[in-house]
């Protein structure tokens, strides 16, 4: 074996073995240090999670909604349509006493338009005069028509007798004619082989025959002919009766239609309230003519109120008819109150929601104050419920969820990430019921993230 | 004169030789260090210039690789993102220290026992034996890797590091070089030692394992070489990645990062180095120690 000699050569051997000694340690020391760093680094960048599993449950919904006390019946305060408004004293909401006055017609539009029909009703009552005078003389000649009409009558049926009556002597003398040639032929008086003497004889009695049948008709003809004339004469008559009844009738109703504008007129053009109420809907304009409709809308006082609420589209899935909503109102007198109300009538609305009217009889309550509906409804049981966070994504573009699995990696069993797509089945404020075969009831489903996730991203799961 | 010229033609040519010997040893050196140099370079470039240079192998197109010993743009991205962003690294890295630490550390009790055993005392069977620990030294891997498996299973040691130290613990080799050692030890000097009453205990730990230190140290530094590089059995037998050693990291790495596969194998080589440092000329004597019959 070959000695290493002892001298400085291997005194400097011994201290570069300790330099390598140290280096190395040092080396060791600092790959410590990194191994912390890069740890906390890597730890630090991290998205941070909490997780669920999914749940069996029922969901609530809860519909609420606030609505607006209005009233229950409504009571119009009308004006003849065309009448100028000079003055309105009341508007939506205003309270009025029986007597006070709540709008004015323009009196001097009121005088014109009462002596335009006064105007009018004249000219109807001497158009009337008129023809009650021209219905007399009418009324001769037309007796006088009558009375010739039956006379051409009688004439025509006497006229057509004596016409029957000829042809049957004809014919009577034609048949006798030819029964005495006949019995002349048997007698033997006349040969046998005249043929042409016996048919012109047939043909004789054939054509008085004939001829007392053309008479018969004849007279008929006349006799229906006659009867139309009678008939006509007699119907003039009636039709201008008819005419005479209208104009009547008219002046009678225009007369009644000036009897109230004059009455409104003596009021110098002011209505009054009748009772007392208060405006619900108010239709005038100053300057402008009534219409057709009610002037005024209102509701009394003390009258019946109803709850008026609307619920939305997606409200309305939860809501049917018979359901029982909890109603929060406040009372005239202060306090507030909170009974059970059923909702017997839904409306549906164009946008797909819909709107109830619930009576609230009993309740001393003020028109135009709001008050609050609210229902809870539980669904059938969801076997899979997740909390309404985990849930992402859109109806259009699709639901999913983020769930971790663990891996087992370099750094030992990690959290990784993975985007599953779902099913929304429902959902209410916090849970949303989910269909998909990627997630079982261990399934760890990502609730929050402190950062932006995608698939295959690491996790920490805090607990 | 003439012996004069003699003297100095000798000098002359006996320089021309060194010469020529130092230029052949060291462009050996530098040929040998290549893939090293190779490393360092590549771990100081940056990806776009890493890309440039390996386009063709990238990108399987035909041509040559463009290759520069000081990078155009030299930079330390990589060192930094491996030290302080990549915490997988540490940890295999901290696996590896593990892993070869209680190998040799069991080698030293298991191999070391034997050796002196081979050595020093004469039984039945002792050739027999020696010369199946020559034949299991001499066994690849892959000959021996399903037995072990196998047996490894049985003891439900697979995915844990005893998979992996165990059989290394084992292993044959350091008792082969440790043996020689031992066996030149002067068998005088041991007798002498029991007729001065020293027990076998004694003997081994006070005149043994002190006369066979450098033997020894040097089957340690080349155990510790083998099994810092060790691929095969972490491969086989452990599935979970948390417990890989660094050597199964760095194929890990994709083509496309080659500027940082560079500065990881950089930083493995280091532990290797200091190593090699410490412990240099221990090897050296203790590799000769080995291979001269006593």
């Amino acid at each position: 074996m070959k000695q290493i000699p002892d001298t400085e050569m291997k005194v400097k051997m011994k201290d570069k073995r300790n330099m390598a000694i140290a280096g190395f340690c040092i080396f060791l020391v600092f790959m410590v240090v990194c191994t912390l760093i890069s740890k906390a680094i890597y730890t630090s960048g991290l998205p941070r999670v909490t997780t669920s599993q999914p749940q069996k449950k029922n969901l609530g919904h809860e519909v609420s909604t606030k609505g607006l006390v209005v009233q229950g019946q409504e009571f119009g305060i009308y004006a003849k349509a065309g009448l100028r408004v000079a003055t309105i004293t009341v508007y939506d909401g205003d309270s009025f006493e029986e007597g006070d006055a709540l709008f004015r017609i323009d009196p001097d539009d009121l005088k014109s338009i009462i002596e335009e029909k006064e105007l009018h009703l004249n000219k109807l009552k001497n158009q009337q005069k008129a023809g009650s005078y021209e219905s007399a003389d009418n009324k001769q000649k037309q007796g006088t028509d009558i009375a010739r009409a039956k006379e051409d009558y009688d004439q025509a049926i006497r006229d057509a007798d004596l016409a029957v009556n000829r042809k049957r002597q004809l014919l009577s003398q034609a048949e006798k004619e030819l029964e005495e040639y006949k019995k002349s032929v048997k007698n033997g008086t006349v040969s046998d082989g005249d043929a042409s003497a016996i048919t012109s004889l047939n043909q004789a009695v054939t054509e008085a025959k004939q001829a007392v049948e053309d008479a018969l008709l004849a007279k008929e003809a006349a006799q229906r002919l006659a009867g139309r004339n009678i008939q006509d004469a007699e119907q003039t008559d009636s039709n201008y009766s008819a005419n005479l009844e209208d104009n009547r009738l008219d002046a009678a109703y225009l007369q009644k239609e000036i009897d109230s504008l004059k009455e409104l007129l003596s009021a110098d053009g002011w209505v009054y309230a009748g009772e007392a109420g208060i405006v619900t809907s108010q239709k005038l304009a100053v300057g402008e003519r009534t219409g057709d409709h009610a002037a005024i809308l209102y509701a009394l006082d003390d009258g019946q109120r109803i709850l008026e609420a609307t619920f939305t589209k997606e409200q309305a899935e939860y809501i049917a008819a018979g359901d029982k909503m909890t109603l929060d109102i406040r009372l005239k007198s202060g306090g507030s109150t909170k009974e059970e109300v059923v909702v017997s009538y839904l409306e549906n609305l164009d946008d797909g929601g819909l709107k109830t009217r619930i009576s609230l009889e009993g309740l001393d309550v003020s028109l135009g104050q709001t008050a609050s509906l609210r229902m809870v409804k539980q669904t059938e049981a969801y076997a899979t419920c997740i909390s309404i966070g985990s849930l992402l994504g859109s109806q259009m573009e699709g639901y999913y969820v983020y769930t971790v699995e663990e891996y087992e990696g370099i750094l030992g069993t990690e959290w990784r990430v993975r985007k599953i797509p779902v099913i929304l089945l429902d959902k209410n404020a916090s849970y949303a019921a989910i269909e998909s075969a990627g997630v079982t009831e261990n399934t760890q489903i990502i609730q929050s993230n402190d950062k932006e996730l995608q698939e295959g991203d690491v996790v920490r799961v805090l607990p | 004169m003439n012996r004069v010229y003699k003297m100095t033609g000798r000098r002359f040519s006996e320089k021309c030789k060194s010469s020529v010997l130092l230029i052949i040893v060291v462009g050996t050196g530098i040929l040998f260090c290549l893939p090293v140099l190779v490393l360092l370079a590549g771990s100081l470039a940056d990806e776009v210039e890493w890309t440039q240079r390996m386009e063709a192998v990238i990108r399987n197109n035909s041509g040559y690789i463009i290759w520069k010993w000081i990078p155009d743009y030299p930079t330390g991205e990589h060192y930094r993102r491996l030290l302080f962003y990549t915490p997988q690294f540490l940890a295999l890295f901290w696996n590896s220290i593990k892993i070869v630490s209680c190998i040799l550390i069991g080698q030293l009790l298991i191999a070391v026992p034997s050796a002196w055993a081979f050595a020093v005392y004469e039984f039945r069977g002792k050739r027999k034996l020696f010369s199946l620990y020559i034949i299991l030294m001499l066994l690849p891997f892959q000959v021996t890797m399903l037995s072990k498996y196998l047996v490894l299973s049985d003891f439900n040691l697979l995915d844990t590091h005893l998979a992996v130290i165990l059989p290394a613990v084992f292993s044959t080799f350091p008792v082969f070089l440790i043996y020689r050692s031992f066996a030149d030890i002067p068998r005088e000097l041991l007798e002498a030692a029991r007729i001065d009453g020293a027990g076998e205990v004694r003997l081994f730990m006070q005149v043994g394992i002190p006369l066979s230190g450098n033997g020894i140290l040097a089957a340690m530094v080349l155990g510790f070489l083998e099994y810092w590089n060790m691929m095969e059995e972490p491969m086989a037998f452990l599935k979970d990645k948390s417990l890989w050693p660094l050597s199964l990291y760095l194929p890990e790495i994709s083509v496309e990062q080659a500027g940082f596969a560079s500065a990881a194998s950089m930083l493995a080589l280091i532990v290797s180095l200091f190593i090699f440092a410490i412990f240099k000329d221990t090897l050296a004597s203790g590799i000769i120690s080995s291979g001269i019959k006593g």
